[in-house]
C-alpha cells in the first residue's frame, strides 16, 4: 500500500458505514471532505478512482482522488518552465535584435567597403601607370649607366693607347737604344717618364672608380703566397720611397704562407695605402708595413711619419675626391679617390678599415681582410692573367 | 740580343704604337713586319711564315679576336704563338681571346721588358714543344 497526500475531488459514496463512524474526529458530512487535503493510504492502483482508507477505520470509501500536491508541483514546474521559456524568448528576441544590429552594421560596412574598393581600384590604376613610368625610367637609367661604364672603359682605352708610344719611346731612348743621351736629355726624359707613370696611375684609378661605381667589381678568390704579392707591391713602390729617402720597415708572415682572397684587389689595397704613406710622409721619414696571418683573416697595419690628418678631417678621408684642401692636389698629386677605392675594395672583401692619426706625427691604417673560399666554377676567370696564361 | 732569325708580325691599327713596337723589337735584333689591320695580317700570313704574332684586340673592321680565330684556321697559323695586345683590362675580352686560340696577352701601355719577356716566353714555349 502506498501512502500519499492528496485532495478528495468527488465523493462517490461509501459501501456501508459513514466515515464518521470510523473517524469521529472528522465531520460526518462527506461532502465537507471534498477539497480537503487528506493523508490517505492508496489501496487500488487506478489513477482516478481509488479506494481510500481514512483514519483508523477499516471501511472502504470510494472517491475520485487526485494528488493535488503532485498537480500543484506540476503546475509550479509548468509555471517555472513557462517563466524560463518566457525568459528564453525574451533573451532570444534580445539576441535577435543584437543580430539585426550587427547585420545592419555589416551592411553599412559593406557599403563603405564597396566605396573604398572603387577608390582603391582608381589608386591601383594610378599605381600601375606610375610603375610603368618607373620601369621606363629604370630602363633609361640602366641604359645611361651602361653608356657611362662603356664611355669610361672607352676613355680608359683611348687614354692608354697613346701611352704605348709615349712610354715606349721614352724607355727606348733612356736605354740608349736610339743613340747616346746627354746628361740633361737623360734628366728631362726621366722627369717625363715619372709624369707618364702618374698619368697612368690616374687612368687606372679612374677605371677602378668607374667599375666600383657601376657595381661591376667582383671578387675573384684564389689561393696565393702572401709574400709573393706583397713583394710585387713593395717592388713597385720602392722607387718612389727611395726618391724621398724614406725608410721602409716590414714585418711579414714567413715566406710561403698562403691566403685565399682576391689577389689583385689585395695588391691594389696595399699599393694605394703604401703610395699614400709615401706620398704624405716627410722626407727621410719611415713607412711600416706589418701583415699578420690569423686563422681566418689577414691583419694589415701601414704606418707613416707624415703630415697626419686633423681630427675633423678623419671622417672624410674615405670620401671620393676628398683631399684636405685643393692645394694638396697640386702639392701631392692624385685624384683623391685612392682611399675611397681602398675602402670599397676592403668592404667588397667583407673586411674593415680603420685610421688613427696625429697631425705632424703620422697616420696608421688598420685593415682586416677575411679569408675567402674558392668556388670551383670561378677557377678560370678567377685568377686573372696568372691562370689564363698557364 | 734576341735571335735575329725570329720574325714577328705586328698587327696593330694604332700607327704610333705599331711603329714603336717595330723600332723596339728591331733594336733587340728581331725581324719585324708591321701591318695595320686584321686583313693585312692574314694576307702577310699567305705570303710567309712568322715565329710570333702580336695582335691588337680593339681594331676597326676585323677585331683581334676574329683575326685570331682566322689565323688559327690558316694553314700557317695552327700552332703559331699569338700574343694579344689590349688597352682594355676587360677580362671577358681576354678570355674570348684565349678561346679564339691566343697564347698570352699584354696590357697597354707595357714596359719594354714586359713585351720582350712575353715574346721570349711564347717563342721558347714553341721550341720546347
Amino acid at each position: 500500500m502506498l501512502a500519499m497526500t492528496g485532495t478528495l475531488l468527488e465523493w462517490t459514496g461509501g459501501p456501508c458505514r459513514s466515515l464518521y463512524d470510523f473517524a469521529p474526529e472528522v465531520p460526518a458530512d462527506y461532502a465537507s471532505w471534498l477539497g480537503h487535503e487528506l493523508e490517505v493510504d492508496l489501496v487500488g492502483q487506478g489513477q482516478r478512482r481509488v479506494s481510500l482508507r481514512i483514519g483508523r477505520g477499516f471501511g472502504l470509501y470510494v472517491g475520485i482522488f487526485a494528488d493535488l500536491g503532485e498537480r500543484d508541483r506540476l503546475l509550479q514546474e509548468l509555471r517555472s518552465n513557462r517563466d524560463t521559456l518566457e525568459e528564453k524568448v525574451l533573451e532570444l528576441s534580445r539576441s535577435q535584435r543584437a543580430i539585426l544590429n550587427i547585420l545592419e552594421d555589416l551592411e553599412e560596412r559593406s557599403r563603405e567597403l564597396t566605396g573604398r574598393k572603387g577608390e582603391l581600384e582608381v589608386l591601383n590604376l594610378e599605381l600601375q601607370r606610375f610603375n610603368r613610368e618607373l620601369e621606363r625610367a629604370n630602363r633609361d637609367l640602366r641604359g645611361l649607366d651602361e653608356l657611362k661604364s662603356n664611355l669610361l672603359s672607352n676613355i680608359s682605352h683611348e687614354l692608354r693607347t697613346p701611352l704605348v708610344a709615349i712610354k715606349g719611346y721614352s724607355e727606348l731612348m733612356l736605354r740608349g737604344k736610339l743613340g747616346p743621351l746627354s746628361p740633361k736629355q737623360r734628366e728631362g726624359l726621366e722627369i717625363s717618364m715619372k709624369s707618364q707613370d702618374r698619368l697612368l696611375d690616374l687612368i687606372n684609378n679612374l677605371l677602378d672608380f668607374s667599375r666600383i661605381e657601376a657595381g661591376r667589381l667582383q671578387l675573384r678568390p684564389s689561393s696565393f703566397d702572401i709574400d709573393t704579392v706583397v713583394n710585387e707591391v713593395i717592388a713597385s713602390v720602392t722607387p718612389r720611397a727611395r726618391e724621398r729617402n724614406l725608410k721602409l720597415r716590414f714585418d711579414l708572415p714567413e715566406a710561403g704562407t698562403r691566403f685565399t682572397g682576391d689577389r689583385g684587389k689585395l695588391a691594389q689595397i696595399l699599393t694605394n695605402l703604401l703610395t699614400n704613406a709615401i706620398k704624405f710622409n716627410r722626407d727621410e721619414g719611415t713607412v711600416e708595413l706589418e701583415i699578420r696571418r690569423l686563422p681566418a683573416e689577414l691583419l694589415i697595419r701601414i704606418s707613416d711619419t707624415g703630415i697626419g690628418i686633423a681630427p675633423e678631417d678623419v671622417a672624410n678621408i674615405f670620401d671620393r675626391f676628398f683631399q684636405i684642401d685643393s692645394s694638396m692636389t697640386r702639392r701631392f698629386g692624385g685624384t683623391g679617390i685612392g682611399l675611397s677605392i681602398v675602402k670599397s675594395l676592403v668592404e667588397l672583401h667583407g673586411g674593415s678599415i680603420q685610421v688613427a692619426s696625429t697631425v705632424d706625427q703620422g697616420t696608421t691604417f688598420h685593415v682586416r681582410i677575411p679569408e675567402l673560399e674558392v668556388l670551383p666554377e670561378q677557377g678560370i676567370v678567377g685568377h686573372g692573367r696568372h691562370v689564363l696564361e698557364s | 740580343m734576341a735571335d735575329a732569325s725570329k720574325h714577328i708580325l705586328i698587327i696593330e691599327d694604332e700607327v704610333d704604337a705599331n711603329l714603336f713596337m717595330e723600332t723596339a723589337l728591331q733594336a733587340e735584333g728581331y725581324a719585324t713586319k708591321g701591318v695595320f689591320s686584321g686583313h693585312e695580317g692574314l694576307a702577310q700570313l699567305d705570303r710567309q711564315d712568322f715565329d710570333l704574332i702580336l695582335l691588337d684586340i680593339m681594331m676597326q673592321e676585323l677585331d683581334g679576336i676574329e683575326t685570331c680565330r682566322r689565323i688559327r684556321a690558316h694553314e700557317r697559323g695552327a700552332t703559331l704563338p699569338i700574343c694579344m695586345i689590349t688597352a682594355s683590362v676587360d677580362v671577358e675580352k681576354v678570355v674570348a681571346s684565349f678561346q679564339a686560340g691566343a697564347n698570352g696577352y699584354i696590357v697597354k701601355p707595357f714596359e719594354l721588358d714586359e713585351l720582350l719577356n712575353k715574346i721570349r716566353e711564347l717563342t721558347e714555349r714553341v721550341e720546347s714543344l
